[in-house]
């Protein structure tokens, strides 16, 4: 098939016309560039068409070329130009890729420093630059995505994590980002799914078990807001079984959290598992302090309280939580070790701070308990005289108190011991009763409250 | 050219400018005993020449994509967000640069490529000189690294075909192997530019060759799979752009990406009515004006950059970007119109430089704009916004540049993911079907037209009806008599014929004729009751089927007046006759009605 040519387009001619046109043509001619003006042409010689620029046939000029290898020539020149250009490329593109880590590095410790300086928008942009030199690096792709997160950008932030968690679905890292994006979104399932394959993962650098630790306390805290308290527990005993048995403050710091969480017994053994490590540290001795405090162990708690704050003199809780133990196991009337007497004494002593604590609450109150129906000339009425519906809860057992108290004596304690059981059982009432009506109580009342807590008495 | 049986003496002048051509070449090989068995033909030596070829044009690309970085690197420096002076400045000087280089130096390497490539192979008869390649190279990395909004692919379709063409010259391959050797290397440019090298082949093949030519598939695979190996060994076998996993939920979501199809075509029309409109103008202008159409519209490029960056170059970083859901929709609808806005005036004003990248990040922009949309009011959508943005660049690849086999396979081989062909599929089609319906003619043809070259449209021969045989037949009427018919029945059957020759068919299914006049003249003697298999001597007719091509009956008519048409069950079924006249009346037919439905190109 003829192939077309734009219409129109004349075989080249000299023109002659004029003059102007015929020196046009010669300074044209002159720089080569006639032909341009003129457009394609047939060749002469071989028939073949000449395009539109060029001044002789490409075809014949190969032919008459002075150069005129032999195909075999060619070939092997060809092939020698590939050796030379493999080398030079080669050459090049090393230089290139040496160029675009040097800008990669260059971008991402700028993006690193704006992100620990707070700027995460400056930050992103600076790994979004790192990552154009280095595509397949992931360190750049992970700290873009936090730069994402701490910006606020969640959906472009999972989008490069997730596509990190394509290729490395083990990476410890990756997988801690998608957890901290699932905690953000409030995701229990997801986040506990993310932050186990976190724990389990594998880390990079230097101290894996720090990490480790690291990312099931986060997963721990997050639980605890989340208000999973059962699943957090749960990981709180993975996070102490995997201590190292040696290590004090990771003991304590476990044993604190267990104290938060109410499990004292628990944080009781950490502390105790952190004395073990170091016996002088004393955020482990205030913590078994206060763990045997709550527990109701104050003969323990008070060795521990005292050389805590012979460490930190300065701490007025644990000042108050010593002086607490000690007045209660000066009162303590269920002691073991008692004698009678002294059993006697702590008796009638909380007997009279119980009546004391029920007149200052019926005082708080307004209530008169000097003033009652049916009392007459001294003499408490009786419950027949009067029924326990018409007085209040406060005066009939102020009534209880003084139709008890001419017997409470020593003497007759000694001889009676139900009433001494009727006393402490008095005492319990009234300081339950005024712990509900008038506010918990302070001092002696508090110590009372607490001993009669730990012998089961006084429930929470 | 010498007989390889002879040893030439000394060389004449003769001689010495007429040298061996590989055909002789390849002949003195066999000759000799002990290397004819392992002398490769013709057809091997051309597909050796594929892989270097390849080589070269994939070691040439990666040249040419460094040296636009660096270009890039050097004048709008290495951040994303570069100072404003530089934005402003880099791409009118760049395109100034550019202006005066091609005005001056190089005037062929003007446009994209693609049409240039083509011209050498329909037109120039393969023939690309080796200054457009260097030229190419060079004017597209300063355009493209200055911040003009083209892309590489294009240009190094081109360079890899000018390499082509240089050693298929040197080597002095025939006229028609010259012609086929610069898609080779237009495929091998692709591919390696892509990292695609199944769409580079599918795009050569459909844009360039037009036809899957099994003589030249072969060497254009080798060629790309050369090219894209050289490439991944040296740049690495990292996709061109990072895409997320795509997973079709439930098959009503493909609704939402027929939408995607729509919108893009409509914006694929928008953007070719841009470029038809505003280049014819610009062309018309003076010609000195050339030596600042680029700087202007590196200007403008610059002033719309100081807004939005991302506009400017190729913009694949920004594509991964879009990809990665990095934008709200409303920055993409942006990104969209200001590169749409930016393409067009890089490559109205002359630029040299390709569309393929722009393309793909206008798509990428719709598609996540249309996504971002489309998940605003149904939010039950799963698909995510990456998966749009790949539609929706397959979606403008079909109705911008026309290539629908090719845009699917490209979103294919970029996402690894084949679960992606259904939705591709739907929105490929309908941008490629809106943008027929308004555009009669593809960007490519437009382009060439308005060059003052016609070449032909590969669109327009795919689409031409294919006439067959069964287009052309005619019924046989009473022509045929059976060879055990005897004379004088065969004389009775044919006496009311006004026909002068008949077919006699035989019971193998050979067919053969036999003429009025000597039936007479047998029917008359003893002969007449013998039956014709035994008089007739005239040779086997070829015989044709009705679902053969139309120009395979001219091939086998020969002398013939006519040929038998019969069923490829049964050769003795005759389903009709048919003549050098029929096909010629065919094609008549089929030409006439061509004309009458053609609507005038509105470009």
């Amino acid at each position: 098939m003829e192939p077309r040519v734009k219409p129109g387009l004349a075989e080249f001619s000299i023109p002659t016309e004029s003059p102007k046109r015929f020196i046009c043509w010669l300074l044209r001619a002159s720089r080569g560039i006639i032909f341009r003006m003129e457009g394609d042409r047939r060749c002469p010689k071989c028939g073949q068409l000449i395009p539109r620029g060029e001044a002789d046939c490409p075809h014949c000029r190969v032919e008459n070329s002075p150069a005129n290898y032999t195909p075999q020539a060619v070939l092997l020149l060809c092939l020698l130009g590939l050796v030379v250009l493999f080398v030079t490329t080669g050459f090049t593109v090393r230089a290139f890729h040496a160029k675009q880590q040097q800008l990669g590095q260059e971008f991402f410790g700028r993006g690193e420093a704006e992100l620990k300086a707070g700027q995460p928008e400056k930050a992103i942009v600076d790994f979004r630059t790192a990552l154009i030199y280095s595509r397949d690096n992931d360190l750049y792709q992970l700290h873009l995505a936090q730069a994402l997160m701490a910006a606020n950008h969640t959906e472009e932030a999972r989008s490069y994590l997730s596509d990190l968690w394509e290729r490395e679905p083990e990476s410890a890292e990756v997988n801690l980002e998608l957890g901290r994006l699932a905690a953000r979104a409030g995701d229990i399932n997801q986040a506990l799914r993310y932050y186990h394959s976190a724990v389990y993962g594998e880390w990079e650098g230097p101290n894996i078990s720090e990490q480790r630790r690291q990312a099931r306390l986060e997963l721990y805290h997050f639980l605890v807001r989340r208000g999973a308290n059962g699943q957090a527990e749960a990981e709180l005993e993975a996070l102490a079984a995997e201590l190292p048995a040696d290590d004090a403050i990771l003991h304590t710091q476990v044993g604190d959290l267990f104290l938060k969480s109410g499990q004292f017994d628990r944080a009781l053994r950490e502390y105790l598992a952190a004395l073990n490590g170091d016996k002088n540290q004393k955020e482990a001795l205030a913590g078994a302090g206060e763990a045997d405090f709550r527990l109701g162990n104050y003969r323990y708690a008070w060795p521990y309280l005292r050389r805590a704050l012979n460490e930190d003199p300065g701490n007025t809780e644990l000042a108050q939580m010593l002086e607490m133990a000690k007045l209660i196991l000066s009162i303590d009337p269920y002691a073991a070790e008692l004698t009678s007497a002294e059993r006697n004494v702590r008796v009638l002593r909380a007997f009279d701070q119980g009546v004391s604590r029920v007149q200052l609450c019926a005082r708080q109150r307004g209530e008169s308990l000097e003033e009652m129906p049916g009392k007459s000339a001294g003499k408490w009425p009786t419950e027949s005289q009067v029924p326990p519906q018409s007085q209040s809860s406060l005066q009939r057992l102020y009534v209880q108190a003084m139709k008890m108290k001419p017997r409470m004596k020593p003497s007759v304690l000694s001889r009676d011991p139900d009433l001494a059981t009727e006393a402490l059982d008095w005492v319990r009432e009234a300081e339950s009763l005024t712990s509900s009506v008038c506010g918990e109580p302070t001092g002696l009342d508090e110590a009372i409250v607490l001993v009669e807590r730990k012998y089961g008495g006084i429930q929470k | 050219m010498s007989s390889p049986a002879t040893r030439p003496e000394s060389p004449t002048s003769d001689q010495q400018t007429s040298r061996a051509s590989p055909r002789s070449w390849i002949e003195n090989l066999r000759s000799k005993p002990w290397l004819s068995k392992i002398a490769p033909g013709e057809a091997q030596l051309f597909l050796l020449l594929a892989i270097i070829i390849g080589l070269f044009s994939g070691l040439l690309v990666v040249c040419f994509q460094i040296s636009i970085e660096w270009m890039r690197l050097w004048l709008l420096g290495p951040s994303l967000d570069p100072k404003k002076l530089n934005v402003l400045l880099a791409p009118a000087l760049g395109g100034l640069a550019v202006a005066v280089i091609v005005m001056k130096v190089f005037p062929r390497v003007r446009g994209s490529g693609v049409n240039q490539t083509k011209a050498a192979v329909y037109i120039y008869d393969g023939y690309i000189p080796f200054s457009t390649v260097v030229g190419k190279f060079l004017t597209c990395a300063l355009a493209i690294g200055s911040g003009h909004s083209l892309g590489p692919e294009d240009p190094s379709l081109q360079i890899g075909a000018g390499v082509a063409s240089a050693l298929g010259r040197r080597l002095r391959l025939s006229r028609e192997k010259i012609r086929l050797i610069a898609p080779v290397g237009a495929a091998a440019g692709l591919a390696a530019a892509f990292n695609a090298p199944i769409s580079a082949v599918l795009f050569v093949i459909e844009e360039v060759i037009g036809r899957w030519n099994s003589g030249v598939l072969g060497a254009v695979i080798l060629s790309a799979v050369s090219g894209v190996v050289v490439e991944r060994g040296l740049m690495g076998a990292e996709p061109l752009f990072r895409v997320p996993v795509y997973r079709l939920v439930h098959p009503s979501e493909l609704l939402a990406y027929a939408l995607l199809g729509i919108v893009g075509g409509l914006s694929s029309v928008f953007f070719v009515r841009l470029i038809g409109s505003l280049r014819p103008r610009l062309k018309a202008l003076p010609r000195r004006t050339q030596y600042f159409q680029p700087a202007v519209a590196g200007l403008l490029i610059g002033l719309l950059g100081l807004g939005v960056p991302q506009v400017m170059g190729a913009g694949y970083h920004t594509v991964d970007q879009i990809i990665n859901a990095q934008f709200a929709w409303r920055m993409l609808a942006l990104l969209a119109i200001c590169k749409i806005l930016a393409t067009s005036l890089s490559f109205v004003s002359g630029t040299p430089g390709g569309m393929f990248a722009p393309t793909l990040f206008i798509g990428a922009a719709i598609g996540g704009a249309v996504g971002s949309l489309e998940h605003h009011f149904f939010p039950v959508l799963t698909g995510s916004l990456g998966s749009y943005a790949l539609v929706g660049m397959g979606t403008l690849f079909a109705g911008f540049l026309r290539a629908p086999m090719t845009s699917v396979f490209m979103v294919l081989e970029l996402s690894g993911n084949y679960s992606i062909i259904v939705p591709v599929m739907i929105s490929n089609t309908l941008a490629y079907l809106i943008s027929r319906h308004y555009l009669k003619t593809p960007i490519f043809d437009m382009l060439a037209r308005q060059d003052g070259v016609d070449l032909p449209s590969m669109e327009e021969q795919r689409e031409a009806i294919a006439l067959r045989v069964e287009d052309a037949m005619r019924d046989a009427g009473n022509m045929v008599v059976d060879a055990e018919d005897s004379v004088n029945t065969a004389l009775e059957r044919t006496r009311r014929s006004p026909e002068t020759q008949f077919l006699v068919r035989y019971q193998s299914g050979n067919w053969t004729t036999i003429e009025a006049a000597v039936l007479l003249a047998l029917a008359g003697g003893e002969e007449g009751s013998l039956p014709l298999e035994e008089l007739h001597t005239n040779p086997w007719m070829p015989v044709l089927h009705p679902d053969e091509p139309l120009d395979y009956a001219l091939q086998k008519m020969d002398d013939w007046p006519l040929l038998p048409v019969v069923s490829r069950a049964d050769f003795r079924r005759l389903e009709g006759v048919v003549s050098v006249d029929d096909v010629l009346r065919a094609y008549k037919r089929a030409a006439t009605s061509q004309d009458s439905s053609q609507v005038p190109s509105n470009m």
